[in-house]
This record gives structure tokens, C-alpha cells and sequence, in this order.
């Protein structure tokens, strides 16, 4: 249930910041989602006749703009998340008891959330593997591809990539990417195996 | 006869003017294009100002300003007029890429954003992965932007394609011919039609949350009637008010007739900023 709350202010002078005057609203039972449209940056519009409803002005500066979107690149995916594997290697193919998913995720600072770029552990029936975050499904910024799953790839400890072929598109922007990682990965190899890029 | 009734005779006649005869050509000129579809630099989506309140917040020299230099990218590169739904291809400049550039054709699901950070969203599905990718429509990276087909649905937002049970919707041939789109003295036709949605469980299920509601889609296909009274019930609660408040309504009939003028200055005024650039330089 909503609730909307007004703040009553007495004003007699004309140096009242307007900010105050805005309502007030207390959302329950509302779930963020990733995928929803965001109420606060946009609005959907239908044309009715004469009333066009534009745009909202978003939280976003020209300062900020920058900073948001590094967050959004970087904490897309944490620990527990279901992932899809996505080259045709022997784990890839194996038939599934429980779905895949991410045990560690190696960042500088202990975050435990990544993206695209970043090295993780993965399980699947019990055993562990490294892999590399190769799509996510939170939007990433401008230029950048969204894709529908969270894709990966699984190295071995050199860093070379076990399977022969990558069905499904990558994004392009990889190609000229240096993991600045303590562990290896040869990014020549995934760049090669590649059959698409987006 | 009378004398005198000859001099009336005579007066009145000479007073006789004939009418003049009724010219046929109509003064209207023939308008070149119809009210939705002006002309991309007297009025286009990108140059609404956003909402703000109070009035006295509003500047309008920077939104003079933000206006010109649209003007101004817009006499570098040709970028068609396009509605969400419509079908697009975007070349984009690449270092990595063979041959420096790099393109994806996609549909557009959103058009958002005032000026020069319009931004827009296309959407494609290859090798049966969904693939989205967000472009500035100002950006001077991209090389080329090519209608493939004008469409114009009654949602501008159509994030409901990610859920639709057909993915054939954004499945689009990288290779497709365009296709020539209506002139601008036609009215273009608006897609009507309704897309079904795959099986989502409700509390997962939140496009009828969403203020207006998309029309372009089945919402109500797979949930049983309890659950769809519940949810009316909710809506009554806390969303019912929305189609009544204000502040959500932008009337922009003024404001468009306000741009309209002010574009038409805005091209002198582009050229003399420019030369007092190069002159100064």
C-alpha cells in the first residue's frame, strides 16, 4: 500500500527551497528489478490527443553520469547467481543436477559482485571451475551490448579456454580489454574462438 | 418616356459596377508534410525540454543552446525521423573492429532523453541470445544511422518485448533491404496490434505496474481470474490517482509552437556563432 505524506511548511519569506514542498511517498510490497522500466528516468508514453507525457528529469548530472555508470557495469552478478555456459567444453555439455552458479567472484577490493571482464568460481554438480563473465544481463551503459543471460566461459589455470567454439554473441568492446588479473587469461584465445561479436 | 425617368435610368445605370469573376486556385500552399511529421530541423522528440517546476527554474538559453548544437550535428550526418517499434541499422566508428567500424540493426525500444543526450535502444536476437545496445543519437561516433522499416506503435516504451513469447518480433536479418517509407504528406498508420507474453509468475509480472499501461501487449493471458481481481484491487489502491495528477500530464502543444519559431532563427544563429569561431580562431 502506498502512502503519500505532504510536508505542511509556513512559509513567509520566499527563501523556501521548492524540494520541500514535493510529496512524499512511502512505497511497500515493491520489488526492484533490473529489467522494469525505472519510473524515475522515463515514462510511457501514449498519444493522446494534444498531451504528450515527456521525459522525467532523471537522478543523473553531467557529474554523475560517469559514476553511474561504472556501477552498473560493475555489480551485475554475486554470489549464488544461475549462470549459462556458453562454449561447447566438456563441462558445458554435461547434463545438469542443479543449475551452475558463482561461488567467488576475484576483484581487487573483496566486493563480491562483478560483471563483463571479471574472473569467477563456478560450481556445477559439485565440481569447482574458474570462468570469465562474458555477458550480463544488466545493462552495461552506452555502447555497450545487454544480453538476456549471464554467459561464461570456463579456463583452465593457464587461462587458456577449454571449449573449441563460442556459440553466442560477445561483446565487442572485449577485444581490446586487458584483465589486469593475478590469475591468467590468455584473451587472444577467447577473442579467437569467438563467432560473433556484438 | 418621361425625361426625367431617362436621367434615373442612366444614373443607376452608370452606377453599376460588375462583380469581379471568382478566382478558383486556392490560397492554402500544399503543406509538405502533415502535423505529426515535421520537418527533423524545425521540430523533432529530442527537442521537448524536460518537465521542471517551478517555471522560474526553467532556462531556456540553455535549451536554445542545447537546440543549436542538434542543429549542428544534424548538418553533419542525416538522421532519419523514427518512432519505437521502427527498425533500425547504426554504423559505429570501432578501433578493434575489421574495417574500423562496426554494425548492428536492431528494433527500437525506447527513445528517451532531451537534446544532444537522446538516447535510444535497439534490440535484436542472434544466435537465439537477446541482444540490446544503447546509442546517443547525437554521438559524432556513429558513422551512419539507416532506416530498414517505419513503424510507430501506441507504446513508446516496448520492454515487453524482452518477455514475448514469439521472439521472431526482434529477430532481424542483419542483411534486410529497407524498405521506403511513407512521405511525410501521409499520416502514418499506428500498430495496434497486441503481443502475447510468455508464462510469468505474478509477483514476477510487473508491466501492469507500469503508468499508462502497455497496450501492445496481453497482460492478462496467463493468470487466473483471482489473481487479476487482486490485482485490480491494488491498482485501485495505489495507482488509480496517477491518470489524474498534474504533474504527469506535459501539455506540449505551446511549447511546440514556441520551438518551431525559435528553429527557425536557430540556423542564423548557428552561422554566425560558427564564423565568429573560425574568424576568432
Amino acid at each position: 500500500m502506498e502512502i503519500l505524506l505532504r510536508n505542511f511548511c509556513l512559509f513567509s519569506s520566499a527563501s523556501v527551497h521548492p524540494r520541500s514542498l514535493r510529496l512524499q511517498r512511502f512505497a511497500f510490497s515493491t520489488t526492484q528489478c533490473s529489467w522494469l522500466p525505472d519510473r524515475m528516468r522515463y515514462d510511457n508514453q501514449t498519444f493522446y490527443d494534444n498531451v504528450q507525457i515527456g521525459y522525467k528529469r532523471g537522478h543523473s548530472n553531467i557529474r554523475n553520469r560517469d559514476r553511474d555508470i561504472k556501477k552498473l557495469q560493475t555489480r551485475a552478478l554475486q554470489k549464488l547467481t544461475r549462470v549459462r555456459i556458453v562454449d561447447n567444453g566438456p563441462t558445458a555439455l554435461q547434463p545438469v543436477i542443479r543449475s551452475a552458479r558463482i561461488i567467488e567472484i576475484y576483484t581487487k577490493t573483496k566486493r563480491h559482485v562483478g560483471g563483463v571482464g571479471d574472473l569467477c568460481l563456478i560450481t556445477k554438480n559439485g565440481a569447482m571451475k574458474r570462468a570469465f563473465i562474458v555477458g550480463q544481463r544488466q545493462s552495461m551503459g552506452i555502447l555497450k551490448a545487454r544480453m538476456d543471460s549471464n554467459n561464461v566461459i570456463i579456463l583452465d589455470k593457464d587461462g587458456n579456454p577449454e571449449g573449441t567454439r563460442i556459440t553466442v554473441p560477445i561483446p565487442a568492446w572485449l577485444r581490446g580489454y586487458d584483465p589486469k588479473k593475478k590469475h591468467p587469461i590468455s584473451m587472444s584465445k577467447l577473442v579467437a574462438i569467438a563467432s560473433s561479436f556484438v | 418616356m418621361n425625361m426625367s425617368l431617362l436621367r434615373v435610368i442612366r444614373r443607376l445605370q452608370s452606377s453599376f459596377v460588375a462583380p469581379q469573376r471568382p478566382t478558383l486556385i486556392s490560397t492554402d500552399a500544399e503543406k509538405p508534410n502533415v502535423e505529426g511529421r515535421e520537418d527533423a530541423n524545425l521540430f523533432s522528440f529530442e527537442y521537448i525540454p524536460p518537465q521542471v517546476q517551478p517555471e522560474w527554474h526553467r532556462n531556456k538559453l540553455k535549451y536554445r543552446l542545447e537546440r543549436m548544437d542538434c542543429l549542428r550535428r544534424r548538418q553533419a550526418i542525416d538522421i532519419p525521423e523514427f518512432y519505437p517499434g521502427s527498425i533500425l541499422a547504426v554504423t559505429v566508428a570501432d578501433n578493434y573492429a575489421p574495417g574500423k567500424s562496426m554494425r548492428f540493426a536492431g528494433r527500437c525500444l525506447y527513445k528517451d532523453g532531451f537534446g544532444l543526450g537522446c538516447k535510444f535502444v535497439l534490440r535484436n536476437v542472434i544466435d537465439n541470445e537477446g541482444v540490446e545496445k544503447m546509442y546517443h543519437l547525437f554521438a559524432p561516433y556513429i558513422q551512419k544511422v539507416e532506416l530498414l522499416r517505419l513503424e510507430k506503435w501506441i507504446d513508446t516504451d516496448l520492454r515487453f518485448l524482452r518477455d514475448a513469447a514469439d521472439q521472431s518480433i526482434c529477430e532481424i536479418d542483419p542483411n534486410m533491404q529497407a524498405e521506403s517509407p511513407l512521405p511525410k504528406t501521409e499520416e502514418l498508420p499506428v500498430y495496434k496490434g497486441k503481443i502475447r507474453l510468455r508464462e510469468i509468475a505474478m509477483w514476477e509480472f510487473l508491466y501492469h505496474k507500469q503508468w499508462p499501461r502497455p497496450y501492445n501487449a496481453y497482460l492478462e493471458e496467463h493468470f487466473i481470474e483471482e489473481e487479476l481481481i487482486e490485482r485490480e484491487k491494488i491498482h485501485w489502491q495505489t495507482q488509480s490517482h496517477l491518470k489524474y495528477d498534474i504533474c504527469k500530464h506535459y501539455d506540449v502543444t505551446k511549447i511546440k509552437a514556441e520551438i518551431m519559431d525559435e528553429m527557425k532563427d536557430n540556423r542564423h544563429r548557428v552561422d554566425v556563432a560558427d564564423k565568429k569561431i573560425t574568424a576568432d580562431a
